[in-house]
């Protein structure tokens, strides 16, 4: 059992940092950076960058401070040693300050200010390092900060500081003031500043003021100095506030490190002072809690410190240690001292009358709003009431469980749990008063307080867990014993069953403190080990794995169920209602009759009332509960009536009417009673509850039917999954055939609003025609077909895209096909069969062509993907069952189609079909027909198929350009590499064009092959002249092909088709077209086809020199440009003795001037490479 | 902050020791401390001052803190009381004349509130020197026996061969463990 505990602390240490490291790693780079300060800091930028490079290494520690601790030494030297070098500029000292800043952030400056040198050659140097600082300059407060930290320790040196004071005159002729003066000015100074040094100097200022020799003669007049300051200071002001905060801080260090007789006699005229600010009515939170901590030191001044007489009684301070037996054998030295005895007599001394009121203040505290605040409070409650005697203790206790009313806040509930906890760990709560104590940490536990959508209480449930952990520690087992079993259900109830994971995990850090130092809870061992730290992680395995392992414990079982009905099935979140109401229906097992008999007739009254989330909880448990009877009936033999009461049944079928009439499914939380009377006919249909032929079907029949038409997917969901199991226990006679009359009526009616104008009703009924159980099919599969497909098909003229609809319409044929199954010979009204299958294929087909845009996007990828999901599942169904209705063409299209998708531009889609491609192509039994199986096999071969990651363009582009040569597959490929090559994402262009530049350029073995694939490109374009998102990317995968020469064999054979044809489809895409990007594409695919010499040269020139007098500047720049590159690419465009003067002309001119001007310029260009001059075509002229 | 970051700065706190090194001067207080820590103890001069050493033994921090013991300084002793947790009082086993003088500085540091509840452990340092007494006879000179307010040990040792140094630490240690851990 201790490895396990170990473990768990261990584990649990890293809490909320994001990673979690082993050593501290970059201590090297960190020396470097630090090492490497004198040669960088003039050049800011590399200043900059080291800065914030030091930083986030150290950053990352924040959470493991403690791990740079073996480098702490050696790095703090490093950097002193460049900031206490007299020969250092400032600048430089200033940023090694900067890092020893930063170091102290991270591991905490009390550990950090131990490392730094204190001997009594160190104070004068550090003084004067401090007198050159400007406490003002915003920029180097670290400087400061660091510094004061440095004297605080300096300032320890155990020697009379006048001792250090020489009698040498200065240059003025006076004497030097004295150090104890001068650190004295010093912490004054800064003391009343606004940032960060303010902390420092006070830290300074209580090291500095409990010395010995400067309590004798400067406490007195430091303390008039910040009486003074709290007498007279404005809070409202900032300035003021901020010199107040200072001084309180500071007193309350010094009264904590000084000496408390030495103390004693400041300490009523100090809190009587700090009574007098009134702290409690400021806005300011850090000196309330500053106000706070300054009366707990004052108190604590005021009382003897005492030792707890039993710490040696309750186990070492690591639990995992004190589960390892003590071994004291080996002891050589002689040993003593009185383990003190159980009743210590009671020193009899008076307590002074400020207590009284010093306890006031912290019971205000307590009450306070913020949390730091009630923090200071309870620990000041704790400390002080440790130095009581028992009576006046247990006063404080009394008046500290006062709090813990309905009347106070939920802060007075966290804070009087803070200080339970804090007494309880001291060992103050005396064992009689447990009665008192215990009852009101268990409402505690479980304390949560609606504030409409959401809670408050975390907080308060995550302190009644500490208090719980408390009393772990302090009390024997005997004491505790009579309230062990309350104590232990009331924290595997919160371990388990609480909303926030903090809480589970404190409430199992209780238990686990419990079972380790008391060791007498009902199995404390069992469920420790099982709901651990990293068990209690997850919520839902809280709810549905832990709460049975728990509920077999037969102390456990009832408390868990009875949580649940009365705090969760209730609870703000549905989450929370939905996952109680499924553990509950697995806590039925555990204990079927009071489920059945208690439990379950309490929830139909709760079902109806009016709390909006205890009813939807309630029906939720109603419906889960029935089932699980139901399920547990049947095991056992048994008939459900003799778990479920008449009046029961009763009650279940009364809800929804109830409901209704209430009007309860409309308005606000009408969803909420949608989704869950969905859920109550789903469990009551599994259930088969005897409600046959009764009328509250129809009302049943009509609430689904009315989530179906929800906007809310969720609310549809919850319909479409009931919709199957109310069918088929209600419609359904006894020999297994429908209800003629109500499948006429409901596939009627469904059909009718497939046709409705609204997407989500369309949705709806086509995710419910999907899923409808056979039996309500058959007959009307014709129909329902008819309707889906129509639903499917793209409706241009309409003003709705409703590509969702479209993509559900699929899904639900590919729904029903796989309900009903094939016959070859079939009755087309009932299965698929020869006479229907074209029909279905023809839908995916036209689906495939879905490129549907709105304002998401690609859209119609949604009903591709659907449409392809589709075609693998038919196909895969016939392959099984009724082979020979695949048809070579059907076999054809699939794949054809398939190897398009998987060519094109979202990884998502290409990688549905690539996955798609590859089942079907392995399918077993084989799927016929498939064109170039063989090859096919060949590239994609069955073994090494599933370590392909279709989605990444790399894995799959250099397979699919395989198929260019299969005059079945080429044109699909390069339909769908077209897009890919001309689209936008880097990768996907890269791969895509690499794979189709390598095919052009070493795969085709000869010009006729080349041409073939030319054709096709141009066929494709010609296919698709004017449909943009396929004709724009074809003229940037021409620029691609063309400048990376793939055509350049052509360009020897001027009677080649292949060149006038592009120039000619790229005149007619442009024709017209005042895309300028289409345009500015097309002039690169003009300048492309300069290599081509003859006919096609001259029109393209002409057709650029249009180009270069476009009305767009943008297309005019461009165009001189690429122009310019393309006549210093290809050789011969230009008479060569014109060329220089072109090319100047070219890169020369300013081609956002004025289109007269530039018109002349054009055809001079014109005559200089020897074209005709374009003709302005202006008709009215 | 809640629970689970209260037991986690419980945890590191838990593993943190603070022991408060004193004695009369010439006790070999930094002599312990050095050779405890493996560093060379040929030139150790008297301690005008004081030293923190943090040390890492069996999983523990120990923060040591070791202060001069001249008679000058013994009135500053008070500045290093707080939050101490064992308190190792050096005893030269040869200086027989100044046995009630450092009688008197522990006895009146044993009433020092702030270490109320400390652990004691009395090391009589030089027993590798002859003539040395037996820490049986410091404890009868120096009264341990009517200690009745702390944990105590008394154990022979020698900061020079570095005998007994590590049992004695090893029961303070175990002495600290054993009482379950308070935060004030």
């Amino acid at each position: 059992m201790a490895t396990v505990l170990e473990n768990d602390l261990e584990e649990a240490e890293p809490l909320g940092c994001g990673s979690i490291h082993e050593g501290f790693k970059e201590i090297d780079e960190v020396r470097n950076l630090a090492s490497s300060l004198p040669d960088i800091f003039k050049d800011q930028v590399t200043v900059e960058t080291n800065y914030e490079r030091f930083l986030y290494i150290i950053d990352q520690y924040q959470e493991q401070p403690h791990l740079i601790d073996p480098h702490l030494e050696c790095l703090l030297n490093q950097l002193l040693g460049i900031a206490r070098d007299a020969m250092s500029p400032p600048e430089l000292q200033n940023q090694a300050f900067k890092y020893l800043y930063l170091i102290t952030k991270m591991r905490g400056s009390k550990v950090v200010v131990r490392l730094f040198p204190h001997e009594v050659v160190d104070v004068e140097p550090l003084l004067a390092l401090i007198n050159h600082q400007d406490p003002t300059n915003f920029e180097t407060w670290e400087t400061r900060y660091v510094l004061l930290l440095w004297l605080s320790m300096a300032c320890m040196i155990p020697f009379d500081l006048s001792r250090l004071d020489s009698n040498i005159l200065l240059e003025s002729g006076e004497r030097k003031k004295p150090v104890m003066d001068r650190i004295l000015d010093i912490g004054k100074t800064y003391l009343t500043m606004t940032d960060k040094s303010r902390d420092a100097a006070a830290y300074l200022m209580s090291r500095f003021m409990t010395r010995p020799d400067v309590k004798k003669q400067k406490l007195p007049e430091f303390l008039d100095w910040t009486l003074k300051i709290i007498t007279t200071a404005d809070m409202t002001k900032i300035m003021e506030a901020q010199k107040l905060t200072g001084v309180l801080y500071t007193l309350s260090l010094i009264f904590k490190h000084g000496k408390r007789e030495d103390l004693l006699e400041y300490a009523p005229v100090i809190l009587q002072k700090v009574r007098e600010l009134n702290l409690k009515e400021s806005s300011n939170t850090l000196l309330r809690k500053l106000g706070m901590k300054v009366v707990q030191r004052l108190g604590l001044t005021f009382l003897k410190g005492r030792v707890a007489t039993w710490r040696y009684q309750r186990g070492s301070r690591s639990l995992a240690e004190n589960l390892k037996k003590q071994d004291g054998a080996g002891q050589q030295g002689q040993i003593g001292g009185v383990v003190g005895k159980e009743e210590e007599e009671e020193e009899e001394y008076d307590i002074p009358d400020e207590i009284e009121d010093v306890i006031e203040q912290f019971l205000n505290g307590l009450r306070d709003k913020d949390t730091i605040v009630r923090w200071s409070a309870a620990k000041g409650v704790g400390r002080i009431t440790g130095r009581l005697p028992k009576e006046l203790a247990d006063e404080v206790l009394g008046s500290v469980l006062e709090l813990f009313s309905l009347q106070e806040t939920d802060g007075a509930w966290h804070g009087g749990c803070l200080a339970l906890a804090e007494l309880g760990r001291r060992g103050l709560l005396l064992p009689q008063r447990l009665s008192d104590v215990v009852p009101v940490v268990l409402k505690a536990l479980v304390f949560d307080e609606k504030r409409g959508n959401f809670s408050v209480g975390a907080h308060v449930r995550d302190s009644a867990c500490y208090v719980c952990w408390a009393f772990a520690r302090a009390y024997e087992s005997k004491e505790i014993i009579p309230y062990v079993d309350k104590i232990a259900r009331a924290l595997v109830i919160v371990s388990i069953f609480d909303r926030e994971v903090n809480v589970r995990r404190a409430s199992s850090a209780a238990f686990q403190e419990n079972v380790g130092r008391q060791g007498t809870l009902p199995h404390g061992i069992d469920i420790l080990t099982t709901c651990d730290y990293f068990a209690v992680g997850n919520r839902t395995h809280c709810y549905l794995e832990l709460s049975i392992y728990v509920a077999q414990f037969k102390e456990y079982t009832q408390a868990l169920i009875d949580h649940l009905v009365e705090a969760k099935i209730n609870h703000w979140d549905s989450a929370i209602r939905e996952l109680s109401a499924k553990a509950l229906h697995n806590l039925t097992t555990k204990a079927p009759d009071y489920i059945a008999k208690t439990v379950l007739p309490s929830l139909i009254p709760m079902a109806t009332c009016l709390d909006l989330h205890m009813r939807h909880g309630a029906i939720l448990a109603a419906a889960e509960i029935t089932h699980a009877l139901s399920i547990l009936a049947a095991e056992q033999g048994r008939s459900l009536s003799e778990y479920i009461s008449p009046e029961v049944i009763s009650g279940l079928q009364g809800i929804a009417k109830k409901l209704h009439e209430a009007k309860l499914f409309r308005g606000l939380g009408g969803e909420l009673m949608r989704k869950a009377v969905c859920t109550l006919v789903n469990k009551v249909s599994l259930s088969k509850l005897p409600y046959h032929n009764d009328p509250i079907l129809d009302l049943w029949q009509e609430v689904l039917d009315d989530c179906l038409h929800h906007v809310e997917k969720d609310v549809q969901s919850a319909a479409t999954s009931a919709i199957p199991a109310f069918f088929t226990e209600y419609y359904r006679q006894e020999d297994g055939s429908v209800k003629a009359d109500k499948q006429v009526q409901v596939i009627e009616n469904y059909l009718k609003v497939l046709r409705s104008n609204n997407e989500a009703s369309r949705m709806g009924y086509c995710q419910v025609l999907g899923v409808l159980p056979q039996f309500m099919v058959s007959g009307k599969l014709r129909m329902i077909l008819v309707g889906l497909i129509q639903v499917t098909q793209f409706d241009d003229k309409s003003e709705e895209k409703f590509a969702e609809a479209r993509r559900d319409a699929l899904n639900a044929i590919t729904g029903i096909i796989n309900t009903v199954g094939v016959e070859i010979k079939g009755d087309p009204s009932r299965v698929l069969c020869v006479d229907n299958v074209g029909q279905v294929y023809d839908a995916f087909f036209t689906a495939m062509k879905d490129y549907t845009m709105d304002s998401r996007g690609d859209v119609g990828a949604w009903v591709r993907e659907a449409s392809m999901i589709g075609l693998h599942s038919v196909t895969s169904l016939i392959a099984r069952t009724a082979v020979d209705l695949i048809t070579p063409q059907i076999s054809e299209r699939v794949f054809t189609l398939l190897v398009q998708q998987a060519c094109e531009k979202i990884d998502r889609t290409r990688a549905h079909a690539g996955a798609m491609f590859a089942k079907l192509l392995h399918h077993r039994p084989l799927v016929p027909h498939v064109p170039n199986r063989e090859q096919l096999e060949k590239i994609f071969p069955e073994n090494g198929i599933d370590s392909i990651n279709w989605a990444a363009p790399a894995d799959t582009f250099g397979k699919f350009t395989q198929l260019l040569e299969f005059p079945t597959y080429a044109y699909s490929v390069l339909l769908g590499l077209t897009v890919s090559v001309g689209g936008l994402t880097e990768s996907l262009v890269k791969y895509s064009c690499a794979s189709l530049h390598t095919y052009l350029r070493f795969a085709c073995k000869d010009i006729e092959q080349l041409t073939s694939c030319a054709n096709i490109l141009t066929q494709i374009f010609s296919d698709y002249l004017k449909v943009d998102r396929v004709s724009i990317p074809m003229l940037k995968m021409l620029d691609q092909l063309l400048s990376k020469g793939c055509f350049e064999i052509l360009t020897h054979d001027e009677s080649h088709t292949f060149p006038p044809k592009v120039l000619e489809l790229v005149k007619q895409e442009i024709n017209k077209s005042g895309d300028p990007h289409k345009l500015m594409a097309s002039a690169d695919v003009f300048c492309g086809l300069l290599q081509f010499s003859g006919e096609v040269r001259k029109k393209s020139l002409v057709n650029l020199s249009i180009f270069l007098c476009h009305k767009f500047p943008r297309v005019r720049k461009t165009t001189a440009n690429k122009l310019y590159e393309a006549l210093m690419t290809y050789d011969d465009v230009a008479p060569p003795e014109n060329l220089d003067e072109i090319i100047t002309i070219l890169s020369e001119t300013n081609w956002d001037e004025e289109l007269t001007t530039l018109r002349l310029i054009r055809n001079n260009l014109c005559d200089l490479l020897q074209i005709p001059k374009p003709v302005l075509r202006i008709p009215t002229e | 902050m809640g629970l689970l970051t209260i037991l986690k700065k419980m945890k590191q706190k838990e593993k943190e020791v603070r022991l408060l090194m004193l004695g009369l001067d010439n006790a070999g207080k930094t002599t312990i401390l050095k050779k405890f820590n493996g560093e060379d103890i040929d030139t150790i001069s008297p301690t005008l001052g004081f030293n923190i050493k943090t040390l890492e033994h069996r999983n523990f921090k120990l923060n040591i803190w070791d202060v001069g013991g001249q008679k000058s300084l013994r009135s500053y002793w008070r500045n290093y009381f707080e939050s101490t947790d064992g308190l190792i009082w050096v005893v030269d086993s040869l200086d027989r004349l100044r046995l009630q003088d450092c009688k008197q500085e522990l006895q009146s540091l044993l009433q020092e509130e702030r270490l109320a509840g400390a652990t004691l452990l009395v090391f009589a340092n030089k027993q590798d020197i002859s003539g040395a007494l037996t820490s049986e006879a410091i404890k009868e000179a120096m009264d341990l026996e009517n200690i009745q307010t702390h944990h105590w040990l008394i154990i022979g040792c020698s900061a020079v061969t570095g005998q007994n140094l590590l049992e004695g630490i090893d029961w303070i240690i175990d002495d600290i463990a054993s009482r379950i851990f308070t935060m004030d």
